[in-house]
């Protein structure tokens, strides 16, 4: 870490050397808090750790491991701690090692956890989201999980996708995960009522079912409404579902390939923007989130968790409006991964850890009951799914559609490097082209001038 | 043995003086272990890298000669992050140092003689003292597309029929960056200049005055050249902060739209922790970023050294 970190200080080092005092345009680092989420320090453990600041002035415990006889584990996400400490832990009381358990931002893991990734400060246990799992899927620096025969029979029923991400390209199992994420849209049954005639989500369905019928239905829409009410956001809505439904993913034998789907997708943005469509709100932009409790925006695409964690805290006034459909294509967006370490020197204890969080049906199905999670085991869904009502989505059982979806998901064309890639085409190619500021190749042309830049070892063109 | 005694006390007296002598150097050694390890070390370690493949997970760094520095030539997003860097700077930098001059003048002024000096001192100094990040939250949402306040503001009075998406256009953009940049530093450099002129002789002015130049004549014929030194090192330093600019561009739009923020310490900052995370070329570009930095420096100061015609001591 401090190596890396005195990369950016060189800089500073120059200003040094030259001129013994600073006042300089700029300072190269911040150690600023925006004071707004000074109020979440509060519940956060403060043992004698250093702590740490997000980019937006969050702060964080730094992560620790606690050496020999401790099981580190990292991870962004608190689910974590409670499968651990009210699951596991519960499950089995009597271990003589202790968990040690660091919970980092998202946004900060990769920065945290990559310095320290293959030497033995590293984590025994770690865990990663869709963005990022495959660069450490690839890495060829975790353990091994099929030399656990009780593991690999547990993750007999994992359903196939989830294996599949968490499988080398030589197909080296080494990463699993406890649950699904198939995405679908969601949509104001109300404002469908208003304006489009639509009663039910098989309606819905029927008139969204594929792109070209998704485009009329957001004209009719807009028609109807004199363009007050549109389809949807912004492009966040439409590139998930574009990206699932591609045929090859972002790289192929270190070729970057842009699959005809990308090409629609654009299309379809800028279609959508032009003929007022959609709101055009940046992804989980303030706009973003407001249209939920507002009725300018008939629907979002979603994810399992985006329902729990996005919709239902900012549609608190519109509760019981919203339904799911599976939308124009079938797809899924997240989902976290667990893996060992090759440096761990508790790799057993790691892997039970793992076998009990992704595959014990006890535990899966009792965490789906309490959560409403969509987890990987194919026996357990199909044993809980019939029983749910989710009263956000008035009474609409979310599991059975959701579940619905799993099946056709494709884990292939996840690639490592997805997170870099899907930055840059947003930002430089379908942003600009789908506002009309830059025409098809010029907008390509500089994605792949900095997916060249980020990977300079792949072939762009 | 009186005499003995006086001696021997005369001779521990100057031992222990000698023994003094040493704390200097261990008082001294904190800056430098710390200058070691953290601006030395690191200098010629980066160096080194610059001239190795490490990149990624390797742990293992393989010589490669000047291979990456044909390779960053060649890179057109650097390329295009060292005009990006030079823009923003200079649309920064040109009304600040006017702006800047003129408030110092203003505020030394004895002819005008303003109220309330020390209170407009610590206004226009006050961005200076928030946190870029905070900054950049302020301005992202004061110009956010489409129900920021500034389009409402701007909607409401009538001056626009539409809403202006001002971080998807180059030179808005740009200019917010640059217009930043400049109102968090021209209190900093106008309290500097203004250090600038307070130190320039009294008696000069009024030896002009009783010769009866204008105001305008003894600021520019003896502000002015006598204000040299101090303008040198206020240019100095802005060109060094400018080059480095980082955190406002990065906050603001991570570098976009099209790239057009994108200065050389993002280019450095994505290069070396994300995508594939390219240490080399992130070493690369610091190393030819502090070429660039001393080049420029040197530029500057022997342009001004030659001009001027009686170098000045002590107002460094």
């Amino acid at each position: 870490m401090i190596k890396k970190r005195i990369l950016l200080s060189l800089t500073t080092l120059a200003a040094l050397a030259l001129v013994a005092c600073g006042n300089g345009d700029t300072d190269t680092t911040d150690t600023g808090d925006t004071g707004d989420t000074a109020a979440d320090n509060g519940d956060t453990d403060t043992d004698d750790g250093e702590v740490l600041e997000t980019e937006d002035g969050e702060e964080f415990d730094a992560p620790t491991t606690g050496g020999a006889g401790v099981l580190d584990v990292w991870t962004f996400t608190d689910e974590a701690q409670t499968m651990i400490n009210d699951y596991y832990l519960e499950e089995f009381a009597e271990l003589d090692y202790e968990i040690n358990i660091s919970i980092v931002p998202t946004e900060e893991f990769e920065t945290q956890l990559d310095p320290v990734f293959g030497s033995d400060s590293a984590p025994d246990v770690i865990f990663a989201e869709q963005a990022f799992v495959k660069k450490y899927v690839e890495s060829g620096m975790l353990v091994d999980l099929s030399q656990y025969d009780s593991l690999v029979d547990g993750a007999e029923d994992t359903f196939d996708y989830v294996r599949d991400i968490g499988t080398q390209e030589d197909g080296t199992f080494v990463m699993n995960s406890w649950q699904t994420t198939p995405g679908a849209f969601f949509y104001r049954q109300d404002l469908a009522s208003e304006h489009l005639g639509i009663e039910s989500p098989e309606e819905m369905q029927e008139a969204i079912g594929d792109w070209d019928g998704f485009l009329d239905t957001a004209r009719e829409l807009r028609d109807a409404t004199d363009g007050s009410v549109y389809m949807v956001s912004g492009r966040g809505d439409l590139s998930h579902p574009y990206y699932m439904s591609r045929d090859q993913g972002w790289v192929v034998d270190n070729q970057l390939i842009i699959d005809d789907q990308i090409y629609e997708l654009m299309e379809t943005a800028r279609t959508m923007v032009e003929e007022g469509l959609m709101m055009d709100a940046d992804p989980q932009g303030e706009e973003y989130f407001a249209g939920m409790n507002a009725d300018e925006i008939m629907g979002y695409s979603l994810p399992t968790w985006g329902m729990h964690f996005w919709l239902k805290p900012n549609g608190d006034e519109t509760a019981g409006n919203w339904r799911m459909t599976t939308g124009p294509t079938a797809y899924f967006r997240g989902g976290t991964w667990i893996g060992v370490t090759q440096t761990s020197d508790m790799q057993d204890e790691a892997a039970h850890l793992i076998e009990y969080l992704t595959t014990s049906e006890d535990f899966l199905t009792s965490w789906a009951e309490d959560t409403g999670d969509v987890v990987s085991n194919e026996v357990v869904v199909d044993a809980v799914r019939g029983d749910y009502e989710e009263e956000f989505l008035g009474g609409q059982n979310h599991y059975d559609a959701f579940a619905e979806g799993i099946t056709t998901i494709d884990g292939e064309i996840i690639t490592e490097f997805d997170q870099g890639i899907q930055g840059a085409f947003d930002d430089l190619a379908l942003t600009p082209y789908s506002k009309g500021e830059m025409e098809m190749e010029e907008a390509l042309d500089s994605f792949r001038m900095e997916v060249q830049s980020l990977y300079p070892n792949l072939q762009v063109d | 043995m009186a005499t003995t005694t006086t001696a021997s006390g005369k001779q521990r007296r100057l031992a222990k003086r000698r023994n003094h002598d040493k704390w200097g150097y261990v008082f001294m050694a904190p800056f430098f272990i710390f200058f070691l390890a953290f601006n030395f070390y690191p200098m010629f370690y980066t160096i080194y890298l610059s001239f190795t493949d490490l990149a990624g997970w390797a742990t293992d760094a393989n010589m490669v000669g000047f291979q990456n520095f044909i390779n960053i030539w060649n890179n057109l997003l650097f390329r295009r992050a060292v005009t990006n860097t030079f823009i923003l700077w200079i649309v920064n930098f040109v009304p600040q140092i006017v702006l800047a001059f003129l408030l110092a003048y203003w505020f030394t002024s004895r002819r005008l003689n303003l109220k309330g000096v020390g209170f407009f001192k610590s206004l226009f100094y006050l961005p200076n003292i928030i946190t870029a990040a905070s900054v950049a939250v302020i301005f992202s949402s004061l110009f956010s597309y489409p129900r920021g306040p500034l389009n409402l503001f701007m909607l409401n009075i009538g001056v626009i029929d539409s809403p202006i998406d001002f971080f998807r256009s180059v030179v808005m953009t740009r200019l917010i960056v640059s217009f930043i940049q400049f109102w968090m530093w021209y209190g900093q450099t106008t309290i500097v200049l203004q250090a600038g002129i307070l130190s320039i002789d009294e008696n000069l002015f009024d030896a002009a005055r009783v010769d009866g130049a204008t105001d305008w004549q003894s600021f520019t014929k003896i502000t002015m050249p006598l204000m040299k030194p101090i303008t040198l090192y206020v240019l100095i330093t802005s060109l060094i902060g400018g080059l480095q600019m980082f955190d406002i561009p990065y906050l603001l739009t991570g570098g976009g739209p099209q790239q057009s923020v994108e200065t050389m310490i993002t280019f450095i900052y994505k290069q070396a922790f994300q995508g594939g995370r390219n240490l080399n070329v992130a070493a690369t570009a610091s190393v030819v970023l502090l070429l660039m930095t001393t080049l420029f420096s040197l530029l500057v100061f022997n342009s001004f050294r030659t001009r001027a015609t009686k170098p000045r001591k002590g107002a460094k």
